[in-house]
């Protein structure tokens, strides 16, 4: 895998584009713009045109051609630079009136250049209509338009020089920034490949897609994480705690071949080593078992389960059991909570603890079901009026192969309430242990589910 | 009756194979999935014993194959792949039964005998008799000798699947699974409590007990 560098970024890649698509945009903006202005010039300048043309003319068949005159004159004194030019001539072309320029009579609209001095010319539009005998020109400037069009220009090339910087420098910095982000994605995978599952990807508080992706990815990573630590404890856990029991076998087979020497009957040996064999068996099995349920996530379909009728059947069937071990078994419902979940499961995870609760009290205890909802949650209670578990071991049992030392001469793989730890939490349960007084009560609480009533 | 074995692993097929010829049985073996496929589709066997992992064809595929050619053969896996989902989905495939790896012969001969015997889904009689016992599935009603026995209800179950396997061994496993629905082993001796309890009111007193122990394999029934 090699380093993506600036050069090829995606994200430098986007960047330069959309600098150069907003330059475009720009060009297309400013040559709108100027189309635009000029034309309000041009429409500006030929009313101003028309209106005066109209002015005048009045002026003439109300007032007279001397008022006219003194009209244009004033007119023509008041104009500053030339901007407007106005001519009354005669049909010969003579001047009567207005400034110093001599047309070849038209009507309606020119545009001319007027010559005032060898080096001094200037474009205008001219309205030209006739008024009696004479002619009366009007003109405007063409200058105003080309100013018009060149500040334009130049408020617009001001703001490409700034603004194409500053879009280059903006999707520079953008692209650094996400390629910073992006880098963090990147460094993260690598640790992770690299062996430290504990690498996470920073969310920022910024809540935008790069957080939702990295909280996508870190939900993936925790994970893996998950599965990779629980193949490895099973590992682990196989390569330890299977080790003893292996070495027994292979003692008994030694005895086996000294009996077999000796001409001693080995029956009773290899019936204890059945037995051997059946109890590797189910602690392989047990691993696997949690090691699945670790890593489960719900495959096969819920069904909606009665706790207080799996409470019942299982009371039933332990009733006898329990009784032939010198315990009494009882039991309490509590309604008929529902949960959701895999009945096998559920049943396994009740008969687990009532199976312990059996196993680790002394003869005469009393062990309890209890199927209630409590605060809405349909929850499960095994106690027993045993010896209980003291306080500092508690959350300590609920560890592969624990035993706790009052317990060690008791059957079983001490993956009992691994395994009910398992199942519970697949189910979304808490599980709760606590002092019954005297004794061990162990506390499942479901979650509480809406969809599961009608 | 005429055995398929599909299973790669030579030693645990010689050990069925031979096993099951010692109880008069034939044995037609394929080593590997397409053999048993073709062997299974085209063959006229009583009962297919069937692993999962196999070279060519997985076991899974050959039993869906088999059933989607409508080929009504009892079917059981023998496998290592022992989880309750990985079961239920052998189960689903079709497969009738489900034996994990590694197993007893005698549970494997059991629970083969079972599925040989398996009546037909619909002609089951409500009222099933052993000698002097009768069942009424119905009315759940249980009498030996025209005397009405009493049975709790799991006791009643338990006796059911005894009797309908009258004259056949069933294992530990198979009254956990089909009686409690327990596909996991206990660490209690549940089987032993209730099957007491059973013969103390079924046989204790009567003159012939109808329920017997098998040594190392479990129990059967039969007048």
């Amino acid at each position: 895998m090699h380093k993506v560098n600036f050069k090829n970024s995606a994200i430098v890649r986007v960047a330069t584009l959309y600098s150069g698509l907003f330059a475009v945009g720009l060009i297309i903006l400013l040559a709108a713009l100027l189309w635009l202005v000029t034309e309000n010039v041009w429409i500006q300048n030929r009313e101003d045109i028309e209106q005066d043309s109209r002015t005048l003319a009045n002026v003439l068949k109300n007032d007279g051609e001397a008022t006219l005159v003194s009209s244009i004159r004033i007119l023509t004194k008041n104009v500053e630079r030339k901007r407007a030019i106005y001519v009354l001539q005669s049909s010969t072309q003579e001047l009567i009136a207005g400034s110093a320029i001599r047309f070849e009579p038209f009507e309606g609209w020119r545009k001319l250049t007027v010559t005032f001095a060898a080096d001094n010319k200037a474009n205008y539009v001219v309205f030209g209509q006739r008024l009696g005998d004479s002619y009366l020109f009007v003109g405007r400037r063409t200058r105003n338009v080309w100013t018009a069009q060149r500040i334009i220009l130049v408020a617009f090339l001001w703001a490409l020089c700034l603004v194409i910087p500053l879009t280059i420098w903006g999707g520079i910095a953008l692209a650094r920034n996400a390629f910073r982000r992006i880098g963090t994605f990147d460094s993260v995978a690598r640790a992770f490949v690299a062996g430290d599952f504990t690498q996470r990807v920073p969310i920022t508080k910024r809540h935008d897609e790069l957080d939702h992706l990295a909280g996508s990815i870190n939900q993936v990573l925790q994970q893996i994480e998950k599965l990779l630590t629980s193949l490895k404890q099973v590992t682990n856990d196989v390569a330890h705690d299977l080790r003893t029991p292996l070495g027994h076998l292979q003692q008994r087979l030694a005895d086996a071949r000294d009996n077999e020497a000796r001409g001693v009957s080995n029956i009773s040996l290899l019936d204890e080593t059945q037995e051997d064999i059946e109890g590797i068996i189910g602690t392989f099995d047990a691993l696997l078992q949690i090691a699945a349920l670790d890593a489960k996530t719900w495959s096969t379909k819920l069904t909606e389960i009665d706790l207080a009728e799996v409470g019942q059947a299982i009371f039933e069937t332990y009733e006898n059991v329990a009784d032939d071990n010198g315990r009494k078994l009882t039991i309490r419902k509590d309604g008929a909570p529902l949960i959701s979940g895999e009945i096998y499961l559920v049943k396994q995870l009740l008969v687990n603890l009532v199976e312990n609760a059996i196993v680790h009290t002394p003869a005469g205890s009393t062990i309890g079901i209890d199927i209630l909802t409590s605060g809405g949650h349909p929850t499960l209670i095994v106690s027993d009026d045993g010896p209980g578990i003291p306080a500092k071991d508690r959350e300590h049992v609920l560890e592969r192969f624990v035993r706790l030392e009052a317990s060690r001469t008791t059957p079983g793989s001490g993956l009992g309430l691994t395994t009910v730890k398992a199942i519970a939490s697949l189910h979304g349960a808490t599980l709760t242990l606590s002092d019954n007084n005297p004794g061990l009560m162990v506390k499942i609480r479901f979650p509480v589910s809406d969809d599961v009533h009608p | 009756m005429k055995f398929l074995l599909i299973e790669d692993d030579q030693k645990t097929a010689t050990y069925i194979e031979t096993a099951l010829r010692e109880h008069g049985h034939a044995v037609d073996l394929a080593s590997d999935g397409d053999r048993g496929l073709i062997l299974c589709t085209t063959g006229s066997y009583d009962l297919a014993i069937i692993d999962r992992r196999l070279p060519g064809i997985d076991g899974l595929s050959i039993v869906k194959a088999v059933r989607a050619a409508n080929i009504q053969i009892p079917i059981m896996f023998l496998t290592t792949v022992a989880g309750v989902d990985d079961r239920v989905e052998g189960l689903d495939a079709g497969g009738d039964d489900y034996i994990v790896k590694p197993f007893h012969f005698s549970e494997l001969l059991a629970r083969a005998n079972a599925l040989l015997r398996r009546p037909p889904i619909t002609g089951e009689p409500t009222i099933l008799r052993v000698g002097d016992l009768e069942m009424d599935l119905v009315q759940r009603r249980v009498t030996r000798g025209g005397c009405v026995i009493d049975l709790m209800p799991k006791e009643f179950d338990l006796l059911g699947y005894l009797v309908r396997n009258t004259d056949h061994i069933v294992t530990r496993k198979m009254l956990l699974e089909h009686v409690w629905g327990f596909h996991f082993n206990p660490r209690t001796s549940i089987v032993e409590t209730h099957m007491s309890r059973l013969r103390a009111k079924v046989d204790k007193p009567f003159d012939r007990p109808l329920i017997h122990t098998v040594p190392r394999a479990g129990y059967s029934l039969h007048a």
